[in-house]
């Protein structure tokens, strides 16, 4: 599975909970109203889980969290970091 | 606490986190009415002044609120409360009124952000779910667990589902059977010692805070003047009533304060309870049964009280003789920047904490 493939599974299993909704790459989760501010803490949780890094609260914004393919990237440059 | 920052934004997002300023305030109660209810909304307005402008520190009461454009889509406000930790004097700040508009629930997260940057210190007491995630991810510790009970005295608060057929009359048997239950009670536990009402605190309450801190790491500063203004003219609860026990050098050995909710269903609510360390139970059992009594005739049905498992509150079992059966809780968050406080003020043991000293509190009208 890719970083985006676990990320997508996440949030549609836990946070969306519609297994049948398909979020593409380029869905606007916060625009489109997806992720609140629970949901997004729940997924930083997750990531920082999953992932084994801290992501910064700075680093929680509209930016890194607009779509999953902000997300993964975000995921993938802080792994990198390390 | 830090520089309050008089703006900040994000300017990528369109929604920027602005400082309060008194022109927001009729598009943040319309916003408390979208988010919580017109009911709410009023009763927010009602404690403005009281919560925001003459609090202990007035000059100490950040409030920021979320624009998009000109649209106030979010607000938060604080405040602020000195606390005795481990002998010190700390300031600490409380979130409340924390609310995001439903289009724009992923930016509360800003909200918080910046009462934790700007805030060296936090003490929240809060149940909701979103809220307690989010202040612990940006740094607070649940400290403890405030138990609420609830303690019947009007039969008829158990009407419901297939006891609503039962008359009215069979009703009034159980209630004058509680009734009789809490009197005899008082008599055979020795919980009738005269209580004394006051109207408002005086400096035996800081000598009575003065003797009770000694004994515990940390409170927030009860004394008079903080009393005085949480349950004073123009809090949410400057109707309420207090009961005082004096020993024979009228020195105060505990005090209760109590309050009877406005709206339906008729709840009272035992905001604090406090005796000094070491005196009789039937100290707290008499106070328990003073207010426990004014909420009756006040004409409550339910009375409700939050404890804080701590050595210094009410012992739990006072509270199951008297009838009290427990419910939901409380988180009760702690975030404090001191590290040589920390280790002392996470442990619930070591607080004396009650539910009107928490922010939860003040919306009960």
């Amino acid at each position: 599975m890719t970083v985006l493939e676990i990320i997508r599974t996440f949030i549609s299993e836990n946070l969306i909970k519609d297994h049948n909704l398909s979020i593409n790459e380029n869905v606007q989760l916060i625009e489109d109203g997806y992720l609140t501010s629970l949901q997004t803490i729940e997924l930083v949780m997750f990531l920082e889980d999953r992932f084994q890094f801290e992501i910064d609260p700075e680093l929680v914004n509209e930016e890194n969290f607009r779509t999953l393919g902000s997300i993964a990237e975000l995921v993938q440059s802080r792994t990198e970091v390390r | 606490m830090t520089n309050f920052k008089i703006f900040s934004s994000e300017p990528a997002a369109g929604v920027r986190i602005s400082f309060y300023e008194p022109h927001f305030f009729d598009q943040v109660c319309g916003l408390y009415r979208i988010v919580f209810g017109a009911d709410a909304a009023v009763a927010f307005q009602a404690r403005w002044n009281w919560a925001q402008q003459d609090n202990l520190c007035p000059g100490e009461t950040p409030k920021w609120v979320l624009l998009a454009g000109e649209r106030v889509i979010g607000f938060l406000a604080t405040i602020p409360l000195h606390y005795r930790m481990v002998g010190r004097d700390v300031l600490a700040h409380t979130p409340c009124d924390y609310m995001v508009h439903p289009d724009y629930r992923f930016h509360g997260i800003k909200l918080m952000r910046e009462f934790f940057r700007t805030c060296d210190n936090c003490v929240a007491c809060d149940e909701i779910p979103a809220t307690i995630k989010v202040t612990k991810w940006l740094g607070a510790k649940q400290a403890g667990v405030l138990q609420r009970y609830a303690k019947v005295l009007d039969a008829r608060a158990l009407r419901r589902g297939r006891f609503r057929a039962v008359p009215d009359s069979l009703w009034r048997v159980g209630t004058l059977g509680l009734r009789w239950y809490d009197s005899v009670r008082a008599v055979t536990s020795g919980s009738n010692l005269p209580v004394e009402t006051v109207h408002e605190f005086d400096e035996r309450s800081d000598l009575f805070f003065e003797q009770v801190s000694r004994n515990i790491p940390a409170s927030v500063m009860k004394d008079c003047r903080f009393l005085n203004w949480r349950y004073g003219l123009g809090s949410p609860h400057s109707n309420r009533g207090i009961g005082v026990i004096t020993n024979a050098n009228g020195e105060l050995q505990g005090y209760v304060i109590f309050y009877s909710a406005e709206h339906p269903p008729q709840t009272g609510y035992l905001l604090d309870l406090q005796v000094m360390p070491g005196v009789a139970d039937s100290i707290a059992n008499s106070l328990l049964n003073y207010a426990l009594e004014c909420l009756r005739r006040s004409g409550a049905w339910v009375v409700q009280f939050h404890r804080l498992s701590s050595p210094h509150a009410v012992p739990q079992q006072i509270l199951q003789d008297n009838g009290f059966v427990a419910r939901n809780t409380h988180q009760f968050l702690v975030k404090i920047r001191d590290e040589s406080l920390r280790e002392q003020v996470l442990q619930q043991e070591n607080w004396m904490y009650s539910f009107g000293d928490s922010e939860s509190s003040h919306a009960i009208v």
